[in-house]
């Protein structure tokens, strides 16, 4: 199969991009070397067929799919704890929403607690008690922060912030879909949400991190366990109806809007 | 190995049939068209085989059960599809978690490079992840791998003439990317 040129257009220009994407075709030797492990590939699955490992609880089938996402994850030693925890992670990108609320303590003593949602648009609300709320809208690349004390808003666009900025309560979510490691299965079991729930240790980001998840592999709950006693716990909820208005970027009518310079944030 | 010739028209497999003979003649013939074909989309070597191989054992696991014409176009249409599921969600995931994340997986192309071959590909890859998914299907099975109008509806169950219309949609919404790509190439060279 070759590529076809853009009859219905006649659009030059984006010929080149097409071209440029065909011109980019792998070499010879990398697509022997695919060969070669498709080949050692699928006289292991062939092998798991006939060993009927594809009735198990978690279900091969769906870890091919995962299989593209943590690719790494399938030639881990162990008895198949990473490619159901493979399954969990699928969740935290396949979601249309997520509400999650997170707790940190120091010593027993809650120091945060914050709800953070997010909409199949990608768009981010993280709520901090009455102290302040951030709307994130990657589509349209800004940023509302809310100040409920203060009664102030702050809207700047998302490129300010900087690469290194964080603070938007993810970083949790980015470590976990990245994770590439071997998540241990633990023996014991445990009710969460009401549900019997299975727990995966990890460590990712610097941080042990327990994930309880329902048999199906919707992830329940995490448990992030940081240094001096710093423990965060962080409950889910998936595809929960959520308001469009929380989602906005409209500073709210009877807060003042703040200019752009960040010497106006409240915070600092 | 079992080096027996099967032909586009052959009937089709069941399940013992794929674990047993006909997927390693599947793998021999096709295994190289379905790695380019996830690569052209995917533009990563490591996760183009890892779809190559996805493909493969899904048909172990889960054999067609409609006699398939053509092996070669179904099997790319399988990996393009996987593709663009793949690049769908890791851009989703870079737009979720910011320029911070992003720089640590693919960057975008910067604009003043846009014009290299390259960032071309680059650039065209990144549209194609942000379009309707139907529509990056048609536009990289027709561009891409030169599939007929006709054999793409057959793959996506679709008409002919939804194809032609999806299609249409695609280039013009990927047009419309790489003009703003360009524009922006052209600000930063000005």
């Amino acid at each position: 199969m070759n590529s076809q040129t853009i009859k219905q257009t006649n659009d030059d220009r984006l010929q080149k991009y097409i071209d440029a994407v065909v011109e980019q075709d792998p070499e010879a030797a990398h697509a022997d070397r695919a060969q070669r492990r498709l080949v050692e590939r699928l006289g292991r699955a062939k092998s798991d067929a006939g060993t009927g490992i594809a009735g198990r609880r978690w279900g091969w089938a769906t870890a091919a799919v995962a299989a593209v996402l943590l690719p790494a994850l399938l030639w881990m030693p162990g008895p198949g704890s990473a490619l159901a925890f493979a399954e969990v992670q699928r969740y935290f990108t396949d979601f249309e929403t997520l509400t999650t609320r997170m707790t940190t303590r120091v010593g027993g003593k809650a120091i945060v607690e914050m709800t953070i949602r997010i909409d199949e648009r990608d768009r981010v609300r993280l709520d901090s008690g009455n102290g302040f709320s951030y709307v994130i809208d990657p589509n349209k690349s800004m940023m509302l922060q809310l100040f409920h004390d203060q009664k102030q808003a702050l809207l700047v666009p998302l490129a300010e912030r900087g690469p290194d900025a964080g603070g938007d309560g993810l970083d949790w979510l980015a470590d976990i879909r990245e994770f590439k490691g071997q998540a241990e299965l633990l023996e014991e079991t445990a009710v969460v949400q009401g549900q019997e729930a299975f727990g995966f240790r990890l460590e990712a980001g610097g941080l042990d991190m327990t994930l309880w998840a329902a048999e199906s592999g919707k992830p329940l709950s995490l448990q992030m366990a940081g240094p001096a006693g710093l423990e965060t716990r962080l409950s889910f909820e998936f595809d929960r109806p959520l308001d469009q208005e929380v989602f906005a970027l409209a500073v709210p009518a009877d807060y003042g809007l703040l200019g752009s310079d960040r010497s106006d944030d409240p915070l600092d | 190995m079992h080096l027996l010739s099967i032909s586009d028209s052959s009937p089709p497999m069941t399940g013992k049939a794929a674990t047993e003979l006909d997927l390693d003649v599947l793998a021999i013939e096709h295994g190289r068209a379905v790695f380019r074909a996830a690569f052209r989309v995917i533009g990563d070597r490591a996760l183009a085989e890892d779809i190559q191989q996805t493909v493969f054992v899904r048909l172990i696991e889960k054999p067609p059960r409609r006699p398939i014409e053509n092996w070669k176009s179904y099997l790319c249409a399988m990996a393009t599809r996987a593709a663009i599921d793949e690049l769908r969600r890791s851009q989703r995931w870079q737009r979720l978690t910011g320029a911070r994340l992003a720089s640590r997986v693919s960057p975008e192309p910067q604009p003043a490079a846009a014009l290299d071959g390259h960032h071309r590909a680059q650039s065209l890859r990144l549209a194609l992840g942000r379009i309707p998914r139907r529509q990056a299907e048609c536009f990289a099975l027709r561009l891409f791998d030169g599939l007929e109008l006709a054999e793409i509806a057959g793959l996506l169950s679709i008409s002919p003439n939804a194809v032609s219309v999806t299609l249409n949609r695609a280039v013009n919404a990927i047009r419309d990317r790489i003009d703003v790509i360009e524009s922006r190439a052209q600000e930063t060279r000005s």
